[in-house]
Order: C-alpha cells, then sequence, then structure tokens
C-alpha cells in the first residue's frame, strides 16, 4: 500500500470553480475546500500574464434575466429555457417584440474600455441579431445552431446590449457571455457572483500553487493610467497603450524623460508608515535609463529599477511620511511601465488595479468543516507542500474541531510567524499539549512540513529532516480544516502546492521521504 | 485501440501514458485511487469548474504512489 492508498485527503492547486478547491481524494465531494475572498483578484496565469479571477467580467453568465434589464422596449426573457451548448437546461429565450429593442446589462470592473463581449446565440439561420459592447454595434448574421460571436470595442459605455438595431431577428437563445478585456474574446469561463475564485498562481514555475494572501488596498488611484496622474514638472511625456503589458493587452504605456522630474499622483492622504510600492516596467532602448520611485517628496530618484529589456516587477519598501510619492527618473529614459501600486505592509502582494478609487482585495481563507471522518482522531499525520515568498509572510494551517475565531483551543497548527521561527503546536482545551518549533524563520522558498500525532508521540519532520519530537501529549477530536484564520488576522502569505492527510500516523522513515524536497 | 505488443492504456490518452505491468510490478495503477485524477476531471466537468495543469497534478499523485 503506498500513501496514494492510504491518504484521507488530498488538495492539489487544479480543479477548482467560485467558493471551490477540488480535493483529489476523496472524490464524492467531501473534501472539496472551501474558498472565501469576498473579492476579484488577479494572479499570473500559465501564460505567465497577469490575469483578472475571473477574467470574464460579466457575472451569472448564464443568465441573461440576472442584471439585465430592457432599456429600449418591451422585452421578454425566460432563464433556463433551453438546451444550452454544454447540454445543461441553462439558454436563456430572449423575446423582442420589435425592432430598435435594447436588452442590456452593466458591466463593472472595466480598468480598460477596449474589451471584447461574447455570446452564444442560437435563431432562425440566416436573421441578423445585434450584439454590442460600450456603445458599438455589430450585427451578426445567425448561423444553424449554436453559435459564438463577439464584438470588440474601444468603449464609451459601460454596458453591453444585445439588441435588434438593424436587424431581424426577434427570437433568440443566449448563453455564456463574456466580456473580457482587450481585443481577444478568450475561452469562455463560467461566471455567478465573479467572487471567491482560488487562485491558481504560476508565479512559482510551471505547475501552479494556490495564491494566499492577506487584505491589501491599492491607494493609488489610475494605477495603469499614468498619462492622467495629477501632477508632473513637464519633464516626462506619457504614451498609454504603447506596449504588450504583462497581462498581455496593448495597454502599457512608454515615459520618455526629455527632462530630470517626476511624475505623481494626488487624490489625498495614503495610510502612512511601513509601505511598499511596486510596478512592472521595462526599458525601450539600451541608452541611460535612469527611472524609479521617488519616496516622500523627493522628487528624485530614490530607488532606482534595474532595468532591462524584459518586463519585470519591481518593489520598494519603505517608511511612507507624506502623500507625495511616485516615478522619477533623469533626462534620456525611454521606459514602459505598467501597474503601480502602493499598499501599507512590508512586502508587495499581487497586483490590483485601480481607476478612480481605491481597490481593496480581501484575503484569501480556504476552509473545511465536518471533515471528522478525513481526519485521524486518535492518531494522524497533516502534511502541507508550501512555497514562502519572503520573510516577512506567514502562514498558518489548522487542523481543529471549528474555524475562525479560537479554533486553535483544540487544534494542531502549523505557523509560520512573520520575521521569526515556525511552530508546530497542539492545544486541547486551550490547554498546550506540546510545541515543536525552529529556531529561526524557514527560508524563502519551497517546503514540506508533515506533523504526525497519537497520544504520546507526536513528530514533526520538515524537508526530510526530523524536527522535533514529544511524548507526553493529548490529541484533541478534529473535525475541520483551515488556511489562514482570523486569530491571527487572516495574514497569511505563500502559496499552496498541496496538502494532504492520513489517519495514522506514519513512521519516521515514511515522514522523512514525504517531506525531501 | 490494442497494440502490437498487446500492452496497453484503458483510454485513448492517458495522463500516465502507457504502463507495462508485468507479475513483478509494485503497483496496481488500476486501483480506484489511481484513478482519483480521472474522477476529479469528470466531477469538475459536471459542476462547469475548471480543470488547470492536469499533468502537474499527476506528478503528486505519482508521487504519492512511489511511497
Amino acid at each position: 500500500m503506498s500513501l496514494l492508498d492510504t491518504a484521507s485527503l488530498i488538495v492539489t492547486p487544479n480543479g477548482y470553480k467560485e467558493g471551490k478547491l477540488y480535493s483529489v481524494i476523496p472524490s464524492d465531494g467531501s473534501g472539496d475546500m472551501s474558498v472565501t475572498r469576498a473579492t476579484t483578484a488577479t494572479r499570473v496565469n500559465s501564460a505567465g500574464l497577469v490575469e483578472l479571477v475571473p477574467y470574464n467580467l460579466l457575472s451569472w453568465s448564464q443568465d441573461f434575466t440576472n442584471g439585465w434589464f430592457a432599456y429600449l422596449g418591451s422585452i421578454t426573457a425566460t432563464a433556463n429555457y433551453g438546451t444550452a451548448p454544454d447540454g445543461t437546461n441553462t439558454s436563456t429565450r430572449i423575446l423582442f417584440t420589435s425592432n430598435n429593442q435594447i436588452w442590456a446589462k452593466a458591466i463593472s470592473g472595466l480598468t480598460n474600455l477596449n474589451g471584447t463581449f461574447s455570446v452564444w446565440i442560437k435563431g432562425v439561420a440566416g436573421q441578423t441579431i445585434a450584439i454590442s459592447y460600450g456603445g458599438t454595434d455589430n450585427v451578426v448574421t445567425l448561423q444553424s445552431g449554436w453559435n459564438r460571436y463577439s464584438v470588440t470595442a474601444v468603449g464609451t459605455i459601460d454596458f453591453i446590449f444585445i439588441d435588434t438595431f438593424g436587424s431581424t431577428a426577434t427570437d433568440i437563445e443566449v448563453w455564456g457571455g463574456q466580456v473580457v478585456e482587450g481585443s481577444t474574446a478568450k475561452d469562455y469561463q463560467k461566471t455567478e457572483t465573479r467572487l471567491n475564485i482560488p487562485r491558481l498562481d504560476y508565479s512559482n514555475g510551471t505547475c501552479p500553487s494556490l495564491l494566499v494572501e492577506p487584505q491589501r488596498t491599492n491607494q493609488y488611484l489610475k494605477s495603469n493610467d499614468f498619462a492622467n496622474w495629477s501632477n508632473n514638472n513637464g519633464t516626462n511625456t506619457i504614451t498609454p497603450n504603447y506596449a504588450i503589458s504583462p497581462d498581455g493587452i496593448m495597454n502599457a504605456s512608454r515615459w520618455v524623460a526629455t527632462g530630470t522630474g517626476y511624475r505623481y499622483n494626488l487624490y489625498g492622504l495614503f495610510t502612512l508608515g511601513t509601505t511598499t510600492v511596486s510596478i512592472y516596467a521595462k526599458r525601450n532602448n539600451s541608452g541611460t535609463q535612469k527611472f524609479g520611485f521617488f519616496l516622500n517628496g523627493s522628487g528624485t530618484v530614490d530607488y532606482e529599477l534595474n532595468l532591462t529589456n524584459e518586463w519585470q516587477r519591481f518593489t520598494y519598501t519603505f517608511n511612507l511620511t507624506n502623500e507625495y510619492q511616485g516615478l522619477s527618473a533623469e533626462v534620456g529614459a525611454d521606459v514602459s511601465i505598467y501597474g503601480y501600486q502602493l499598499e501599507a505592509g512590508s512586502y508587495a502582494t499581487s497586483y490590483i488595479p485601480t481607476t478612480s478609487a481605491s481597490v481593496t482585495r480581501n484575503a484569501d481563507v480556504i476552509s473545511k468543516t465536518g471533515i471528522s471522518s478525513l481526519i485521524g482522531q486518535t492518531e494522524g499525520t497533516l502534511f502541507v507542500d508550501v512555497y514562502r515568498p519572503n520573510q516577512a509572510s506567514p502562514f498558518l494551517f489548522t487542523l481543529a474541531n471549528s474555524v475562525g475565531s479560537n479554533s486553535y483551543l483544540n487544534s494542531i497548527y502549523i505557523f509560520q510567524l512573520p520575521n521569526d521561527k515556525m511552530v508546530v503546536d497542539c492545544f486541547v482545551s486551550g490547554v498546550k499539549q506540546f510545541g515543536i518549533e525552529t529556531s529561526v524563520g524557514i527560508t524563502n522558498g519551497r517546503h514540506k512540513i508533515a506533523v504526525a500525532y497519537k497520544q504520546n508521540d507526536a513528530v514533526v519532520y520538515l524537508d526530510g529532516v526530523l524536527l522535533g519530537t514529544d511524548t507526553s501529549c493529548n490529541i484533541p477530536p478534529f473535525s475541520a480544516f483551515e488556511v489562514n484564520n482570523v486569530d491571527i488576522g487572516s495574514t497569511s502569505n505563500f502559496d499552496i502546492n498541496s496538502v494532504a492527510l492520513w489517519k495514522t500516523k506514519l513512521d519516521n522513515a515514511t515522514l522523512a521521504q514525504l517531506t525531501t524536497i | 485501440m490494442s497494440n502490437n505488443i498487446s500492452w496497453g492504456k484503458i483510454y485513448e490518452s492517458t495522463w500516465w501514458g502507457d504502463q507495462i505491468k508485468t507479475a513483478d510490478s509494485l503497483y496496481d495503477y488500476a486501483t480506484p485511487t489511481f484513478n482519483a485524477p480521472f474522477d476529479l476531471e469528470l466531477r469538475v466537468a459536471s459542476e462547469g469548474g475548471v480543470l488547470e495543469s492536469t499533468f502537474c497534478m499527476s506528478l503528486t499523485i505519482l508521487n504519492l504512489s512511489q511511497i
């Protein structure tokens, strides 16, 4: 029997949907993790591009009655009307009563007016129907059966339409709406609320990790609209949409320094104190390129970016003492830039696009309750394979009999403190049973950790090496698993490669093999 | 479709490549547990979810099957 046969739970970052990260084992759904964030976010996708999660900006993409309305005319829409392209009974019938009628929905979350609306439509072959993005109509001729149609435009309004202006069809079925930034429709991505979607991130290699981050706010408005920042001293020119940016769209800006000076966006007070600024940048030629962040009103390059011909994300952490914070360059600099971020904290987190207001991305919390049957009660093993991005980033895994506040009172947890050691503790009714810890924090990068337990016999392995043991401990009852937690302010920041449970205490040789990097 | 040496695959394409099973094989690759990724693929599809990088998942599963 291998560890694969005996595992009671294996979760890898591969299968997901809104609010759910699928477990590989068990396969009946009882081990699927709940994911909560309640905001959208970004990730680095498998192509290495910064991507909105979800990239489909249209909520409830398979229900054209949710949020849609008759902007012009008397229109009837019926959800779950017929068989959709995926075989489910989820198409929506839209019945217009005449020409020049508009079925409309507002779109939010756009950071770029260049977008594409795509939708599957079925109707009478040869008839026409109009689809519109941002005020631009595209009258399409319907083919037989279900077909996907799209319209790309530089929008002037944040609405999409299905309308009968200049068209002949009045009775159609629709399914699978999608709005994306840029001129490519992209593969269809089903949405509902667009929230709570696990983020599979490829920043660390060709295989994904589950990105877990704390709540952060990008306080800098117009994060990718450098031309419209409020202040500059006339020493630079900005060309919007100059280059393909790290998100794969032609929306990076060019900064040419005709003199030595600065540009910043002032709208109010930032949170003062420890702050991290970040930006994606690359050089446009091989000349002198002194370009970087100016800090606390200096107006000069205080932190120079080591630019190359490739996109990189540069970050800098400092003590923010006033609101005059932005970019600066010396004459001759010719740089492409994308995605400015200013966030309170000692390290940068994933890019949070902003337009007219600051934007907060909530913390990622992954949990599962009611799984006492999957967690060893009198003995067991918890294994985690993680990636730690920096020394300030904590992480927390908890086996307990509840989630949320005070769940640690009956638990075993693995907790990497920020800028400190990693501890593995066990509590029963609030009484500490054992504590096994490193002398210093684990290094940045990938680590495999396992804690195996039974009464008076606990052991922790880290990266193939025995970290410590305890021979006088009781074990609490378990029914829940949680990553990140309100008790530490949901401050975890790391990537998860896999998590597994066994209902037996694995022997030391097996633990060593399991945790070897 | 079988091949000319009578070793084969359950599906037209597998996640693992083709396996040679002999009397000395240490692991039965047809066990329900080993097929969990296939079950996951079906389950995700049936719920309208997304499955990414199945090859990476197969590596994790394969590694655990060897311990």
